[in-house]
């Protein structure tokens, strides 16, 4: 049986409720987007009593179906001020999965100066106790280490940094890989902050006492893993590309089209881009060796491992995972061309507990600021690592690019609804920059990322109805609990709702999982609606429609009707 | 048949610009057939000065056509 969580972290009360109807299909963003917009006022302070974070999995969590444990986190966030989502990899949904539990609500407010809780689930049941108080201040390595040894190296973890506990605004969740280092993150739209609002420092999931599942129906479950899996072979993309070259291999795209975030966004090309691409990561991988690795699953089962993880020249792990958006928004777009510094600085990001995109984006508007010239990686490297003595820089630059922006008096602030845009000029690829303006997560590109079409990416035509197509394959993804790099392999998800029925012997159809993922989006932009984003909020950053991305000749050129045919005005 | 140049940047298979000849009137949608590439459908992007082109777009002599990676971000 499925269930849901709730916990009050001011009572201590805690309620099992059973996953009935339509809630078996989706989870994930579909149930955090929900539950929030039914349960959660959109007006009540990100950080106070009202609003609630929701750790949701999607109906194939605990199974080894490949790349089917992302886990969703969900809250009003205190970035954007509107509804936010962020999902990882890691191993806590597959455990949450394995125990049966679709999603666990976190409600209330402790007392202020409370110490700082962990949320331990097992197969006995729920228990908050407390952190054990060497661990305030830390950042996520040496907690993971901590609690790995007080619980166990079976437990998966999810945590917060220094970040969290001072509730940066660009303080992320952070969950254990396979391997056990804390590394998956829910980075955008400062979850972490929200987390840490209600005292907890970390969620400790240990299954191994997990009752064995039994499918409903058995033999239909196992041929149709084997079926995910022989088309994640015969795909180039999943069995070759993703897996050698990880996302980096984005950056070749953008780079050429003009689309990568160079200079705090203004310019499209680097000058540098062939020691920070996809080919340079793989190559230093392969040729430093040790502990390094192009191909690591982050989760288990997945059979893509598209992550990797990085070593230094001495051949010992920097960080894992080393991707695209953070080579991009730390590397080029602060003018590092230098893949050490910029490995070192997301290991940086990863220990204090913040997202990558936002952090790199402001340092970068902090360069143009004058605080330091662009390339300047110690400058980068100092601001990050200043957020564990709570410099007040780095605590600036911790609450993320508009923050800084406002601060530092910078009119040329690369955002949309307060979040930082992701290593996608929405000036080169305009349907991405759609999906910034119009998502009700702000400029986030795993909303709906266009840059994969076959389409002119410059040209405005055709790019709003690309950009809601995205939206809308998005959200199913995302509710369904899966990987975005899964969808290369998969094309038709009739295939996965198969695996949902044969798991839970239901009869539903993708019609019905579409049918819930539109109302989910419906869900998110009412909210923002009710929170006071509505449409005149659907928009980018000013200086995009006025300066020319020099490289790629775009501009960018909606107008609010022309969002009309994705939003309907509401 | 027109000279085309073909430059090849997917990251597992980078090579040298080459020079090609495709059938006047080829679309971006028919070109990796025409140069017998029609593996790499769904798996590179085509652009031609640093744009992506739309599919029904014609190539014409002289012009570069990038192959490009179809990737995910993270
Ligand atoms: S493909 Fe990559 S991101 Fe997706 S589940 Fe596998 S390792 Fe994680």
């Amino acid at each position: 049986m499925q269930r849901i969580l709730r916990i009050n972290t001011a009572t201590r009360e805690i309620v099992d409720t059973p996953v009935a109807g339509d809630q078996l299909l989706l989870g994930g963003r579909a149930m955090t987007s929900g539950f929030l917009l039914r349960e959660v006022p959109a007006a009540c302070h990100p950080l106070g009593p009202f609003n609630k974070i929701i750790f949701a999995v999607g109906p194939l969590a605990g199974t080894l179906v490949s790349s089917a444990n992302r886990l969703s986190v969900g809250a009003k966030s205190p970035l954007t001020g509107g509804i936010k989502e962020s999902n990882a990899g890691g191993m806590l949904a597959y455990k949450l999965g394995r125990l049966g539990l679709r999603a666990v609500i976190l409600e209330g407010r402790p007392a202020e100066g409370d110490a700082w809780q962990i949320l331990h689930i097992d197969a006995r049941g729920v228990r908050l106790t407390h952190a054990p108080p060497e661990l305030a201040g830390v950042g996520v390595y040496e907690k993971s280490r901590v609690l790995f040894a007080k619980y166990g190296a079976r437990a998966g973890l999810a945590l917060i940094g220094p970040a969290g506990e001072q509730r940066l605004l660009c303080a992320g969740v952070t969950c254990t890989d396979p391997e056990g280092i804390p590394s998956r993150y829910s980075g955008r739209g400062g979850l972490g902050a929200v987390l840490a609002s209600k005292g907890i420092m970390a969620v400790v999931v240990d299954d191994s006492a997990a009752p064995k599942e039994k499918m409903a129906d058995q033999a239909a479950f196992a041929a149709g893993l084997r079926q995910v899996a022989a088309l994640i072979a015969a795909t180039p993309q999943t069995s070759e590309v993703y897996r050698k070259f990880g996302t980096s291999a984005m950056l070749s795209t953008t780079n050429a089209l003009g689309a990568l975030p160079v200079r705090n966004f203004s310019r499209g090309t680097f000058e540098k881009a062939g020691s920070i691409d996809g080919s340079a990561l793989y190559n230093a991988i392969i040729e430093r060796g040790g502990e390094g690795n192009p191909s690591h699953g982050c989760m288990r089962g997945c059979l893509i491992k598209c992550s990797n993880i990085f070593p230094g020249k001495d051949g010992k792990a920097v960080v894992s995972p080393l991707e695209y958006e953070s080579i991009g928004l730390l590397g080029s777009n602060c003018g590092i061309g230098d893949l050490d510094a910029i490995a070192r600085l997301n290991h940086a990001c990863n220990d204090m507990g913040v997202d990558t995109i936002d952090t790199g984006a402001a340092i970068a508007v902090a360069m143009e600021a004058g605080l330091a010239p662009f390339g300047d990686a110690e400058f980068a490297e100092k601001a990050v690592k200043g957020i564990i003595s709570g410099e007040i820089l780095s605590r600036v630059i911790g609450s993320g690019a508009e923050m800084t922006g406002k601060i530092l008096g910078q009119y040329r602030v690369p955002t949309a609804k307060g979040q930082s845009m992701a290593a996608y000029d929405p000036r080169s690829v305009k349907g991405t920059g759609v999906t910034y303006a119009t998502s009700a997560m702000g400029a986030d590109h795993t909303a709906g990322n266009t840059t994969r079409l076959q389409v002119k990416q410059t040209e405005k035509q055709g790019q709003v109805g690309n950009a809601k197509k995205a939206q809308a394959g998005i959200m199913l993804l995302d509710s369904l609990g899966l990987c975005i790099m899964l969808g290369a392999a998969v094309k038709d998800m009739s295939l996965i709702i198969g695996l949902v029925n044969a798991r839970f012997g239901t009869s539903f159809t993708l019609a019905e999982a579409e049918t819930l993922a539109a109302r989910a989006l419906d869900d998110e932009r009412s909210f923002n609606r009710k929170a006071g984003l509505g449409p005149p909020s659907d928009r980018v950053a000013e200086f995009f429609y006025l300066e020319k991305n020099p490289d790629s000749g775009g501009i960018y050129d909606f107008t609010p009707e022309d969002f009309l045919e994705l939003t309907g005005g509401r | 048949m027109i000279p085309v140049t073909v430059d090849c940047r997917l990251v597992w298979r980078k090579a040298p610009p080459r020079e090609v000849m495709i059938p006047e009137g080829t679309t971006i949608d028919g070109f990796l057939d025409a140069i017998g590439e029609g593996a790499l459908r769904g798996q590179a992007l085509l652009a031609i000065d640093r744009q992506i082109c739309n599919p029904d777009r014609v190539v014409r002599a002289g012009e570069t056509v990038m192959l490009l990676p179809v990737m995910c971000g993270g």
